[in-house]
């Protein structure tokens, strides 16, 4: 008996010692596995799908969409929005990441959170409240002006892109502003420039990159948003869109596909050059000691119009949320403005799908993250740790590339790759689990990294003298260590795997839906009522999840 | 390797010499905004830096000394009182129409401008022509040898190259004063202590006023015509390098320019400069240092100030000894060894000893006689 026992413990010893010497081969051999499956196989089912159809190859799609008038209106289209809602939103971004590091504002922590809002919710929630504000029965338009206006089409696509994609371009610039090393511009000063001769000759030359890269990333998002064209679009048609109609109103994958694949192109190129541009250590920043960081602008006229313009801009960004939920609590918004709770009852009652989508969303979602937060902890680790993995750069480059794909093309990818022998999977949670996992796994890594960046080498040494193997070091001391990067990568990747659209559209089905994908259906179906009350449902969690990041964040800023 | 041409330059660049007056600079920083509660960065300065002179302020961090620039400069707004270069009240204008050199402390060179470029900055801004611009600079890169560089980015420059292009663009537009926040302590010691001598050579050759803030006391005492020790927003004394090291007025400047020994004492009697005195118990009678005469009465308590080199080591039993020990440490420094010499008072005395051929190692824990010179005492009151 006791040598039973002996024996047992000993095999399990032994296991034991084998999965942590394999630790780091399994781990690498895993992460292979899934790129294959996962990347690159549905990026080149897609591609075949595109040159292949009716039993021959043919480049019949790529001609046709060459020569067909439709689509270069559409491509004109495409290009004319892109670069008035990037150059508003730049402009705007500049004004408010300027204000804010430049200039006294009141409440400025209040403004930031509100500014930043727009990231944590769907990118077309926005879309919703203008119907509601400005449509042909809105609010504003209808019943307070009684106008006859139409916000469906170019206007109102950039309005509601420029809300939705802003603060991506803020956050960059205001991190380029605040890291400015405050000695340029006081050396400026004292050499005898005012301040804006300044500005010309030191700030300006020293953001221009930062305001290259900012313009280019509201303009990706701008030629790879879904969500806004399809509900405010109207008749200004969008490739991003037309790719949802010709494969979700015309059932031709094959044409979807070489469409996805003519805006995965440009769009990929400038996602790199994008990332070039903003990991390029400006040499302006801060280096060695920061000097005293002052506000340069104290004239109480212009810190006046500022404050002013910052909170006018809150309130409109909140206003925009509040109409989600008076949308969701109103009987018919611009003709019966009664109070009313019987959209939620209608959402959540027995006969609607409602609660199975909510719980979809959360469950999917909820997997998706674990899976893909466990994937990038493993794969940071291994990355940071060892410098000298040949395939490095090349495993990091093919876990980026979902993120540089619009996530229309990585959709019809998953729906073209997946039907197929041997991957039959359209219809299951799998699949949507799968797409959600493989899109935000190049965000965590990013915050992962970012956090094993900052543990010194030579604890990790440490760890290796003192006996401890790799597997031992990651669990004892990189996991700890790592702990609050975990928590930000979770929350974030979990957000986007709840707000996230373009990509699941073509993957969700009746037995798995996602409220993303419902809020489209419901307006598509003019219930805008209905969408609303999925809206602030979503908007909620996201939220809520966010506030316990801000606040968590802060306790930790304050025991430190 | 002289980098700072100063002779050359002096032919042709003619700064005239302007005095800066400091008057009773305070700055304040709101600590609560409800409350009234006010945090002084300095408080009450006076100061007065004759033409063509080289000062420095020296303090440890947060004394205020960085503040007392940056006021002058332009860069901080005064809470009370007045600066005056020349005579002339500047603390109304902005920092551009000052006219002032400021060397930074991280050097602040434009990244995406050229040593050319960073240098013609000054110029430019003030409109002048290209040729002039040109000119002024060709003479610039000459004095400092930066000839070859001038296409050159700040970041392709080593850190005294660096440093070079920041006080030349300091000194481009001929500034009425030139203003040094810790200009060398971004560079390593050695090449420190190299530019040191270069950078006073060529500022006394250009005969700029200038005003040079440093917490490094070596530094300090190499540098400057004149020291303004600063102790949190106060100014403790103001006198030459060689004063403040043998007359310290404070136990703070004794201390912070280099090791002391302050040993306890009192005034037994004082006529005019005699005075007999009880160190440990002895009564010894001698002479007051001129410089510190009718400050002291009858009774008071005092400390004899004491440097670690005015110490010598003899026999416990030698009729010179004043103070008798034991040695505590030993720190043997090649040209110099360093003792700890605890007295039978249990008072420890720094000891600084000249390692010549003939002189005598004491091991540690061996009984040892202090004696020092007596005349002049320098005294200094116990409670300053």
């Amino acid at each position: 008996m006791k040598n039973a026992d002996e024996g047992n413990a000993l095999i399990f010893m032994k296991f034991k010692k084998n999965l942590e010497s394999y630790f780091i081969p399994v781990g690498i051999l895993s992460m292979l596995i899934w790129i294959v499956i996962f990347i690159l196989y549905p990026y080149i089912s897609m591609f075949l799908s595109s040159i292949y159809t009716h039993g021959k190859y043919t480049l019949e799609y790529f001609k046709y969409l060459l020569s067909s008038q439709y689509h270069f209106k559409i491509f004109v289209n495409t290009l004319r929005l892109g670069l008035t809602t990037a150059s508003i939103a730049t402009l705007l971004s500049f004004l408010l990441a300027f204000g804010m590091t430049q200039v006294k504002i009141k409440g400025k922590n209040f403004l930031h959170f509100v500014y930043l809002l727009p990231t944590i919710t769907p990118p077309f929630l926005f879309s919703l409240s203008i119907i509601i504000l400005f449509g042909r029965r809105g609010i504003i338009t209808h019943s307070l002006l009684n106008l006859s206006t139409n916000i469906y089409g170019y206007k109102g696509l950039v309005l509601a892109q420029t809300l939705a994609f802003f603060p991506f371009a803020y956050l960059l610039l205001r991190s380029l502003l605040a890291n400015l090393n405050p000695s340029l511009d006081e050396a400026a000063l004292v050499l005898g420039a005012n301040h804006w001769k300044k500005f010309k000759t030191i700030t300006f030359p020293l953001m221009l990159h930062g305001i290259v890269g900012a313009f280019l990333l509201v303009f990706m998002f701008s030629l790879t948003d879904v969500g806004n064209p399809i509900i405010l679009g109207g008749d200004y048609l969008v490739w991003a869109s037309e790719i949802y109609i010709s494969v979700i109103g015309q059932y031709n994958l094959s044409l979807g596909a070489a469409m996805a694949l003519t805006l995965i192109i440009p769009i990929t190129a400038l996602f790199f050059f994008q990332k070039y541009l903003e990991d390029k250590k400006s040499f302006a920043m801060i280096t060695g000691k920061p000097s005293q960081s002052k506000l340069s602008i104290e004239t109480p006229l212009v810190s006046k119009l500022f404050n002013l313009f910052f909170i006018l801009f809150a309130i409109f960004i909140i206003t925009l949320y509040l109409m989600i939920l008076s949308g969701a609590m109103t009987k018919l918004i611009g003709i019966d403005y009664t109070f009313t709770l019987v959209h939620f009852s209608t959402i959540f009652g027995r006969a609607s799908r409602g609660f199975g989508t909510i719980k979809d969303t959360l469950i999917l979602g909820g997997i998706a993250t674990v899976i893909g937060t466990i994937f990038v902890v493993i794969l940071g680790y291994i990355l940071v740790r060892k410098e000298n993995l040949p395939a490095k750069k090349i495993l990091d480059f093919f876990l980026t590339i979902p993120l540089a794909v619009p996530g229309v093309a990585t959709g019809i990818a998953y729906a073209i790759g997946f039907n197929k022998y041997p991957f039959v999977w359209s219809g299951t949670a799998f699949i949507v689990i799968a797409i959600l996992a493989v899109r935000v796994i190049p965000y965590g890594l990013r915050v992962i990294i970012k956090g094993m960046k900052q543990i010194d080498v030579s604890i990790l040494d440490a760890s290796y003298i003192l006996g401890a193997n790799d597997f031992n070091t990651f669990i004892k001391i990189v996991l700890p260590l790592i702990k609050d990067s975990i928590i930000a990568s979770i929350i974030y990747s979990f957000t986007r795997c709840i707000t996230t659209l373009s990509a699941v559209i073509f993957v969700v089905s009746i037995n798995w839906d996602l409220v993303s994908a419902a809020i489209l259906n419901k307006v598509e179906e003019g219930k805008v009522g209905h969408a609303a009350v999925y809206g602030v449902v979503v908007t909620f969690i996201a939220i809520a999840l966010n506030l316990i990041l801000v606040t968590y964040g802060r306790k930790k800023e304050i025991e430190a | 390797m002289n980098r700072y041409d100063g002779d050359s330059l002096k032919l042709k660049i003619n700064i005239k010499p302007k005095s800066v007056e400091i008057r009773n600079l305070s700055k304040t920083y709101v600590k609560h905004r409800n409350k009234g509660d006010f945090n002084y960065a300095v408080r009450n300065i006076n100061l007065f830096v004759e033409p063509g002179e080289l000062v420095t302020l020296l303090g440890p961090s947060g004394c205020g000394k960085t503040t007392i620039l940056r006021c002058i400069a332009g860069l901080e707004e005064l809470s009370e009182g007045e600066i005056f270069i020349d005579g002339k009240k500047i603390n109304n204008l902005p920092p551009y129409q000052r006219n002032l050199g400021l060397v930074f402390q991280n050097y602040a060179l434009f990244p995406h401008l050229t040593v050319f470029d960073n240098l013609a900055y000054s110029l430019k801004m003030k409109g002048a022509s290209k040729e002039k611009i040109k000119k002024a600079v060709e003479i610039i890169i000459q004095m400092l040898n930066l000839g070859g560089y001038e296409n050159r980015l700040p970041q392709q420059l080593s850190g005294g190259e660096q440093q070079r292009v920041a006080l030349g663009r300091s000194l481009v537009s001929e500034p009425q004063i030139l203003l040094l926040d810790e200009p060398l302590s971004n560079l390593d010691a050695k090449f420190r202590e190299e530019l040191k001598g270069e950078l006073r050579k060529i500022i006394k050759a250009l005969g700029i006023t200038s005003i040079y803030v440093t917490h490094d006391q070596a530094e300090a005492m190499s540098i400057a015509d004149k020291i303004v020790v600063m102790k949190k927003g106060n100014i403790e004394q103001i006198d030459e390098p060689v004063n403040i090291y043998r007359y310290p007025s404070t136990e703070f400047v004794a201390n912070f320019v280099g090791k002391v020994n302050l040993l306890p004492a009192k005034l037994i009697n004082i006529e005019g400069e005699s005075i007999l005195i009880d160190l440990f118990g002895k009564e010894i009678q001698t002479k007051l240092s001129s410089k510190v005469q009718n400050r002291f009465a009858k009774n008071d308590k005092v400390y004899i100030v004491v440097r670690p080199e005015d110490f010598d080591l003899i026999s416990k039993s030698d009729n010179d000894c004043l103070i008798k020990g034991r040695v505590d440490s030993v720190d043997f420094q090649g040209e110099l060894i360093k003792y700890k010499i605890k007295s039978e008072h249990g008072m420890i005395l720094f000891v600084s000893i000249q390692n010549k051929v003939e002189t005598m190692f004491i091991d540690e824990s061996k009984e040892v006689g202090v004696k020092f010179n007596l005349n002049p005492l320098f005294l200094m009151p116990t409670d300053s």
